[in-house]
């Protein structure tokens, strides 16, 4: 057996770097001469098949031009003419208080009364729950949460917390006090919970490797983490990690493939919120493994979820049953409202008739560096991408505004008559009603969207500070 | 081929650099070689408009990571004619040193989680163009490393998985708690 070295995560780099250069040193190709044979062989069978497909194509064109869509034009950029916007330093600094997260960024950094709850550890050692005065950053708490600790949900006057693989613990919000320990298999992790009224409803997996034990979905007293009720899925599925969804008697959670040929489908459950039977489940139509962060959205009798393969769903929400599906690209949802179903795809923010599915309209807001959010601000769709803050209006898709403030980290959060976004290098404040950029903080790296709370504004950098701005 | 000097340059610049990334990818030098191959196969089709290309290596280098899939032994197979001009060279090949535990650590995680700490930890990517690079979204890219590091972990981690069987990383990972972190970070400004 070779000696084994003192290994941690932090030499990982390192090590991947000193194996790469050596299996580098090993290779032998047969060289660029072969290689530009192949390449040639492979031209001449590639011309000759192109001729045929012109003529399939030239048949094919007046087919392709009656489903051309109507378009409207990217909403256009202002031009900047209003004055830099003016710097601001923050109120307050946190140093240690946070680390960057690989799970969603709700899982880290979570803003509830005058509190701003962080979670430092991930992907090392140890892991830490602190709790912060939101308002002048003054230390209030701390729990030692155990590796990679994340917020599991909020609510009741309790924040549930617990390392990746458990268990679940619940502490008092106001003081960090442990109320309970809600212990978990070996290699069963929570994902995000959702509390609704006195209920704590949490989906946990099994997401190591070879591991295709059934997700287990829990129904626990928030005050006690007394169980009420626990419902076993799918074998080969891992949930997704959004918290269930509860509404209407029901949880909705949906799952993904633990990986690939794992289980033949993924579906949306739902369970009765009483009981945890299970109602009904829903195809999803995603084959292989992927993960997003959005919950279902009810309304209207009907559930509306991305799928990992790139499709917006519509299913029936007492029976299941599918209503519709659009599967041009992979939806981020903002919301519903007036009988539309806004999500932002691929570039464009589209609006489908709630019921069929239709697009009513489109509008393209650009792709690019930077993650892609949209959300519904009353008449107004606020989204993240192509490097600015676009808004359009909910009903037509008109653009409204659009501000080059630079790719988006996490989502735009809407606060009284500004909108705060979190980018690659600074915290940024607009202004709805103008679309002109009030303020921006000091070069920063910030890795989570910003929360607003007790008339702060947060954000978490990635040298794990929390920083407290004045709206 | 007008283009043929430049692109003997890039292949002689790229290829060993791509086979050692691509290795940690597949666990397997034929394989690596093979995907790295069959990409500048294809950048050589297209090296008239890949050469003004800025990082004309990341495309080849997509392709590559594309092609090391779970599937990519069948796809070898069915390129048994282009590869068997290079059978000579396979049977006098040695295979490159393993640096101790890390293959076999990477070899227990899903290809692609692989992919996602070789593009993110050595080659300093950040999550978006990870998601970008392999046609994912940001938050299957943070969940697969989210995985993986918590599976290499257990298995890097001494005295945490490192001596189990194949499939310890299920038992996730049992880091050690380091020295308490500061309490009380409070910093009023």
């Amino acid at each position: 057996m070779p000696r084994r070295e003192r290994a941690t995560m932090a030499d990982l780099r390192e090590r991947l770097a000193a194996q790469a250069e050596e299996a580098a040193r090993a290779a032998r190709g047969p060289g660029v001469a072969a290689t530009l044979r192949r390449a040639r062989a492979r031209r001449r069978r590639l011309l000759g098949g192109r001729v045929a497909l012109s003529l399939l194509l030239v048949a094919g064109l007046a087919g392709l031009t009656s489903r051309l869509l109507d378009e409207r034009e990217p909403a256009s950029p202002p031009q900047p003419t209003a004055p830099l916007p003016r710097q601001i330093a923050p109120l307050w600094t946190a140093r240690g208080a946070a680390s960057e997260p690989l799970a969603p960024q709700d899982r880290t950094l979570r803003a509830v009364g005058d509190l701003v709850v962080a979670t430092t550890g991930f992907g090392g050692p140890s892991g830490r729950t602190r709790a912060y005065d939101a308002r002048t950053g003054a230390f209030r708490w701390l729990h030692r949460t155990g590796p990679n600790a994340f917020i599991t949900a909020v609510g009741g006057g309790m924040v549930v917390v617990a390392p990746q693989y458990g268990p679940l613990v619940g502490l008092e919000l106001a003081t960090g006090r442990e109320r309970w320990r809600f212990p978990l298999a070996e290699g069963q992790g929570p994902e995000s919970g959702t509390v609704a009224g006195d209920t704590l409803y949490v989906g946990t997996s099994f997401p190591a490797e070879g591991n295709d034990d059934p997700p287990v979905v829990y129904a626990l007293d928030v005050a006690t983490g007394r169980q009420r009720w626990r419902t076993v899925l799918d074998p080969g599925t891992d949930l997704q990690w959004a918290g269930p969804v509860v509404d209407g008697g029901q949880v909705l959670v949906a799952d993904t493939l633990s990986h690939e040929g794992s289980a033949p489908a993924s579906h949306l459950h739902a369970l009765d919120a009483a009981t945890g039977r299970r109602r009904w489940r829903a195809d999803l139509h995603a084959p292989t493994q992927g993960f997003f962060n959005d919950h279902p959205v009810l309304a209207g009798g009907l559930v509306y979820l991305p799928t990992a393969s790139g499709m917006l769903l519509a299913v029936d929400a007492r029976s299941g049953r599918e209503v519709w599906r659009d599967d041009s690209g992979f939806p981020v949802l903002a919301g519903v409202r007036d009988g539309l179903v806004i999500a932002l795809v691929d570039g464009r923010l589209v609006g489908f008739d709630a019921a069929t599915g239709a697009r009513r309209w489109q509008t393209g807001v650009g792709t690019g560096a930077g993650e892609q959010w949209a959300v519904l601000d009353g008449d107004t769709v606020l989204a993240a991408a192509g490097g600015a803050l676009v808004a359009v209006d909910a009903a037509s898709g008109a653009a409204r505004w659009r501000a080059p403030v630079g790719p988006a980290v996490g989502q735009p959060v809407v606060a009284g008559d500004r909108v705060y976004v979190a980018t690659r290098d600074r915290l940024v404040a607009v202004d709805r009603g103008s679309r002109s950029e009030l303020w921006a903080s000091s070069r920063l790296r910030p890795v989570t969207a910003p929360v607003v709370t007790a008339g702060r504004v947060v954000v978490a950098t990635r040298d794990g500070t929390l920083l407290g701005f004045a709206p | 081929m007008r283009d043929e000097p430049d692109f003997e340059d890039f292949y002689a610049a790229v290829f060993d650099q791509l086979v050692g990334q691509l290795f940690l990818v597949t666990g397997n030098l034929q394989d690596a070689e093979d995907a790295v191959q069959e990409a500048l196969t294809r950048a050589a089709l297209r090296w008239p408009r890949l050469r003004r290309y800025r990082a004309p290596e990341a495309w080849v280098r997509r392709v590559a990571m594309n092609l090391a899939s779970d599937g990519f032994r069948r796809f070898r197979r069915r390129l048994a004619v282009a590869v068997r001009l290079r059978a000579d060279l396979e049977s006098r090949q040695a295979a490159p040193l393993e640096v101790p535990g890390l293959m076999d650590a990477l070899r227990a995680l899903p290809v692609a989680q692989r992919k996602v700490v070789v593009l993110h930890h050595l080659l300093d990517l950040p999550v978006e163009e990870v998601a970008a690079e392999l046609g994912v979204p940001v938050g299957t890219v943070k969940s697969r490393l989210a995985r993986a590091r918590g599976a290499l972990a257990a298995r890097l981690t001494p005295g945490a998985g490192v001596e189990q069987p194949r499939h310890a990383g299920a038992q996730g990972p049992r880091v050690q708690e380091g020295p308490h972190a500061q309490e009380g970070a409070g910093n009023h400004g």
